[in-house]
């Protein structure tokens, strides 16, 4: 795997013979986009920062990973941590960092005195004048948001923000912050020192009804069809989710996976972790599960996010005991669009995808409820 | 509150004074709490209330935070505390039935601890081990795919450990080829 190979502050080097511009021009040069969903060019949110007149600007490393299905920056950190604190080595010497943090998850723990050894042993090897801190999650999904990491880090409650101003320009304490996550900062120092380095390889976390679940790394465009080799489920395949938020969608075998082909099934593909869902599974029984996930996880900033998943946990709770009728129905996509619309933040907006995209592609499965 | 009202105005204005002040006598609240919670088991009232002063910020906003995240508890807690995973892989993988499993051996229900003050048993989102599902943490260690004999045979040895942290951790699955 490209991202399990280590650069051995080989990259650190280069990057410090290239000067921070040379840095920026290569990452733009090898498309090195952010691999938390939102694929946002990672130099250019660089060169956001470093366009702040300020002497002090911070780095942060979103190590918060927590959409259900996804386990690949676990990998990461568990077997190359060096890489991804070189990223953000290189990271502090391109914006004159003095102050990285690395957020780890609480269900992480176990990775922290690794992590925070490899950390040391980095900083004083590289010679560098900097200092990484961990944070030590506590069980908030939000946190994985880049403003409500901020507050977390910070010491307040862990609440998403409004935005403008950004984190690039006014993140922690006021100060220009650069918020990637652990598989951004490990490709960093591979696209710098590898001339073969891919950009289109990702890494798909694959797991649920299927018997050899994991992590692979395969290009954009991949089909299908491989996924599913790889993931050998045991019965034919029905459904897959993307985590929770990205919706669900059917298991077509001759599908390319490009963000765009997602799209177009109305499905987010986020960090492309696909749950699969065998057939004797009731669509509807998924998204039940996905919506306790979300009445959980809201942070409660606002109303339509935190009472209206509360009610849409009750209404699918309604349809699953087999007393909904097709107005309900008619309710929940209504429900759905509108906390969609009226959300704060991601976790809020894509809290509906679920259902009605279950309501689109299997409306059978509603059925099977409604007849009872 | 301040600080968070200044979070969200829109033009870029020179650092506030606030900020300054904030940013230099600055400990990562987090990590206080998280060692807090580790010295008292969990954090009191007391706890909290002495971390306000030390930090020199309101005793509100300790509390604010200690009880927005789930990994803090304000309540005491068992002597080993179990958190299941309720998200979907999981759950596709029989997680509900070892969720069954654990509140029947442990006789009490999820959020509770039992009586002897030796198992709390939480749920919670997934915890990156889809890969291993059913999974759980066993006090912060992942236990995976989980198995009704394996969870059975933990509790029996968490129940005869008295005392101390048992680090009993539940049987692996055999992976069938
Ligand atoms: S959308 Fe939900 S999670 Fe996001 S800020 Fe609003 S209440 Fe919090
Ligand atoms: S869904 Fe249970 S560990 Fe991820």
């Amino acid at each position: 795997m490209q991202i399990l190979k280590k650069t051995k502050l080989k990259a650190l080097k280069k990057a410090r013979a290239l000067g921070a511009e040379g840095v920026l021009q290569v990452l733009e040069r090898k498309g090195l986009v952010g691999r938390g969903g939102a694929a946002f060019p990672t130099a250019k949110k660089w060169r956001m920062a470093l366009g702040v007149n300020t002497d002090t600007r911070y780095i942060v490393c979103n190590a918060d990973e927590g959409e259900p299905g996804t386990f690949k920056d676990r990998l990461i950190i568990e077997k190359n941590p060096q890489t991804m604190v070189e990223g953000m080595l290189i990271g502090a010497y391109v914006l004159g960092a003095k102050e990285c943090f690395i957020y780890l998850r609480a269900e992480y723990e176990y990775l922290r005195k690794n992590l925070e050894r490899t950390a040391e042993r980095l900083v004083r090897k590289s010679g560098m004048d900097v200092s990484i801190t961990i944070v030590r999650g506590a069980g908030a999904y939000i946190c994985g948001e880049e403003t409500a990491i901020l507050q977390s880090i910070m010491g307040f409650p862990g609440r998403a923000m409004f935005k403008p101003p950004y984190p690039t320009i006014e993140g922690l304490w006021g100060r220009p912050t650069v918020i990637n996550n652990v598989e951004t900062f490990t490709c960093v120092p591979q696209a710098l020192l590898y001339d073969d380095w891919d950009a289109s390889l990702r890494l798909f976390s694959l797991s649920g009804n299927v018997s050899r679940p994991g992590v692979h790394e395969r290009p954009l465009g991949v089909k299908v069809s491989e996924l599913v080799r790889l993931a050998k489920p045991k019965r034919r395949l029905k459904a897959m989710s993307f985590g929770c938020f990205g919706g669900i969608m059917p298991v077509d075998m001759d599908l390319p996976l490009t963000p765009e082909s997602i799209r177009m099934e109305e499905c987010q593909h986020g960090a492309f972790s696909i749950i699969f869902i065998d057939g004797t599974r009731n669509v509807v029984d998924i998204s039940y599960s996905i919506a306790k996930f979300y009445t959980y996880e809201s942070c409660g900033k606002c109303t339509p996010c935190r009472e209206g998943n509360i009610r849409m946990l009750n209404l699918l709770k309604k349809v699953r005991s087999g007393k909904a009728q097709r107005a309900d129905l008619e309710i929940i996509r209504e429900l759905a669009e509108h906390i969609q619309a009226t959300s704060l933040c991601g976790l809020g907006q894509t809290s509906g995808n679920h259902v009605l995209t279950a309501m689109k592609h299997f409306p059978q499965d509603f059925e099977h409820y409604m007849r009872r | 509150m301040r600080a968070e009202r200044l979070g969200t105005q829109k033009s870029v204005r020179p650092v506030g004074a606030q900020w300054m002040m904030a940013e230099k006598k600055r400990r990562i609240l987090l990590n206080v709490l998280h060692d807090a919670q580790e010295r008292h088991g969990y954090l009191s009232e007391e706890a909290l209330k002495k971390i306000s002063v030390e930090e020199n910020i309101p005793v509100s906003r300790a509390y604010a935070v200690a009880s927005f995240y789930s990994m803090l508890r304000t309540r005491p807690q068992g002597r080993n505390t179990i958190d299941l995973c309720g998200s979907p892989s999981c759950v596709l993988n029989g997680g509900g039935a070892i969720e069954r499993c654990l509140k029947k051996e442990l006789g009490i229900k999820t959020g509770e601890t039992t009586p002897d003050g030796q198992v709390s048993l939480y749920k919670t989102s997934c915890i990156g081990c889809c890969d291993g599902s059913p999974a759980m943490l066993l006090n912060g260690m992942p236990c995976t795919k989980l198995t009704k004999t394996g969870i059975r045979k933990m509790i029996r040895e968490l129940r005869t450990k008295k005392g101390g942290k048992g680090c009993a951790r539940p049987q692996k699955k055999k992976r069938k080829r």
